[in-house]
């Protein structure tokens, strides 16, 4: 799935979960064999180079034979860039799409039990804050946020949110970087099985400093007929005001 | 010998007596109440476990009650105890200029307790010590260096001299100096550089790897690559992006120096003849 191998044995009791990722994130495969010849694994399981993780959950009370395999959104807010700096002038709207990698669930047993997650492609970490002294470890994606969705490379391990910024204010702000309140989001899929968020809209107020953080509670209407597939980590409470935006505009 | 009589007898009376021998029995009652007192609370403070502090008290407690019970008795017998009060005054200025450290170490716990400029569980560098805090106390700050051993620092040094504190800010800036040679490209080295470091996840994208060109050194280019990363995970990424560019600069082939030095024999001379020798002592043993 994307740049991530993962190879799942069971035995009488306990998971073995193997995972290898290729580090490259433009990496667009998404196969599945089940289930695999046991000699390929052990094949694979010896093999020095690959540099692989391996987990092992044991158990007792878990019967059968199923795994399940879920897609799930980040656990830290995720920092775009658009593809270059620009400036949104006074009174004026944009809207960037921005991909952010998935997290994969895996699941075994029911009651469904949470074995682990594993991120498809594991982003690097980034500062996001007004200084080196207060602000939040973050990921930071390398493809950039695109206003054209045609542009957005689709890729099948990423998830799109439609991110939409207003400036109220008199004067023009400049976007360099803008944090996605990923945590807070939900998954949907989408056409095509594309995953998608909802619309996270960013408000600049008019005295031009803080502003308001707003989560649709809809899928966007460029995913298609949608499914839900996760709810969000975090909830939202109305009065909490992100650091998303204090950060757009300083430097 | 009649005036002595005299002045003997009018000594020895019947008041006088009976008061001496109040004084005496104060003294003697005083010591055995304050036997009694002291071994009471010295038994109690051991066997809440405190060895030390046990006969500390005790000590105290006998030397007090015994000393109150002194005073009283040689109050009885017409001595003027004032005399007794200004040698306190003086023990005291004594006690006083012996405690000097002490007290500016108790002085000094509560300024830091106020300032607040570090809390239990930071990593701090005190001197050449680095060591977590384990706790704040009124003389001194207990540490637990990272191999594992117990440093008490007064507070007094603490607020005298410079303490750093590693674990105040959230993110860290490490920097990394080093020198390619003379022949590498710059720009070349810089891209491989800053390559490295966006590989590695535990390298923050923001703030941005630096690259600060320090000089023309003796032997290369030198200069200063700096990451950031989270404090907690500052460890790991330290010896994982030295690693991630020794190996980088392998794979493109840019060279780090050993120390340079130029060898002529004179400006007007020829330089030195060498012979190179392909085969190895086999050669010469054939």
């Amino acid at each position: 799935m994307g740049p991530s191998t993962l190879w799942i044995h069971r035995s009488a009791r306990s998971w073995r979960i193997i995972h290898s990722s290729t580090r490259d994130d433009l990496d667009d495969s998404a196969e599945v064999h089940a289930p695999v010849p046991v000699d390929r694994t052990q094949m694979t399981r010896e093999d020095p180079s690959e540099e692989a993780d391996s987990l092992r959950f044991s158990f007792q009370k878990i019967k059968d034979r199923e795994i399940v395999l879920t897609p799930a959104l980040a656990d830290r807010a995720v920092v775009i860039r658009p593809d270059s700096p620009l400036y949104v002038l006074a009174g004026e709207d944009i809207t960037l799409f921005a991909s952010t990698p998935v997290w994969i669930r895996i699941e075994a047993g029911s009651p469904s039990r949470l074995l682990t997650e594993i991120p498809s492609h594991r982003p690097s970490d980034t500062w996001f804050g007004p200084n080196a002294q207060e602000g939040d470890l973050c990921y930071a994606v390398k493809t950039a946020g695109r206003l054209r969705l045609e542009r957005l490379p689709f890729r099948l391990h990423r998830a799109v949110t439609p991110v939409l910024i207003r400036n109220h204010a008199s004067d023009a702000l400049l976007l360099e970087r803008i944090q996605i309140p990923v945590p807070y989001l939900s998954l949907y899929q989408g056409k095509d099985n594309y995953l998608w968020t909802q619309s996270v809209t960013l408000e600049r107020g008019s005295d031009g400093d803080v502003a308001a953080v707003r989560l649709d509670h809809a899928p966007p209407a460029e995913a298609g007929a949608t499914e839900r597939l996760s709810g969000p980590r975090l909830h939202l409470r109305t009065n909490v005001i992100l650091r998303t935006f204090t950060s757009i505009f300083s430097r | 010998m009649e005036n002595l009589l005299t002045s003997a007898s009018e000594l020895v009376t019947l008041e006088r007596l009976l008061s001496i021998g109040s004084a005496l029995l104060k003294v003697v009652i005083g010591i055995i109440l304050a036997k009694l007192v002291s071994r009471g609370l010295g038994r109690f403070f051991t066997s809440q476990g405190t060895t030390h502090q046990a006969v500390l008290v005790q000590r105290i407690a006998f030397y007090l009650i015994a000393g109150i019970f002194i005073a009283s008795a040689l109050v009885s017998l017409g001595f003027d105890i004032s005399v007794l009060l200004g040698a306190a005054g003086i023990l005291t200025v004594a006690i006083g200029f012996a405690s000097q450290t002490s007290a500016s170490n108790v002085i000094s716990g509560l300024f830091l307790l106020g300032e607040r400029p570090f809390a239990v569980g930071d990593t701090v560098r005190i001197g050449t010590t680095t060591g977590i805090i384990l706790s704040v106390d009124l003389l001194s700050v207990k540490l637990r260096t990272f191999d594992n051993l117990f440093v008490r620092v007064p507070n007094e040094s603490i607020i005298k001299s410079e303490i750093t504190n590693l674990t105040r800010f959230p993110i860290r800036r490490f920097d990394i100096l080093m020198g390619v040679a003379y022949k590498e490209d710059l720009d070349v080295v810089r891209s491989v550089l800053m390559e490295t470091a966006d590989r590695n996840p535990l390298c923050l994208e923001e703030p941005r790897p630096l690259f600060i060109y320090q000089g023309f050194g003796d032997s290369g280019l030198n200069f200063q690559f700096s990451v950031w990363a989270k404090s907690e995970r500052f460890l790991e990424m330290r010896n994982t992006i030295q690693i991630e560019i020794k190996r980088a600069f392998d794979e493109a082939n840019i060279e780090i120096p050993f120390p340079h030095r130029a060898l002529y024999t004179s400006s007007v001379t020829e330089p030195f003849p060498i012979r190179i020798v392909t085969d190895g002592p086999r050669a010469e043993a054939a």
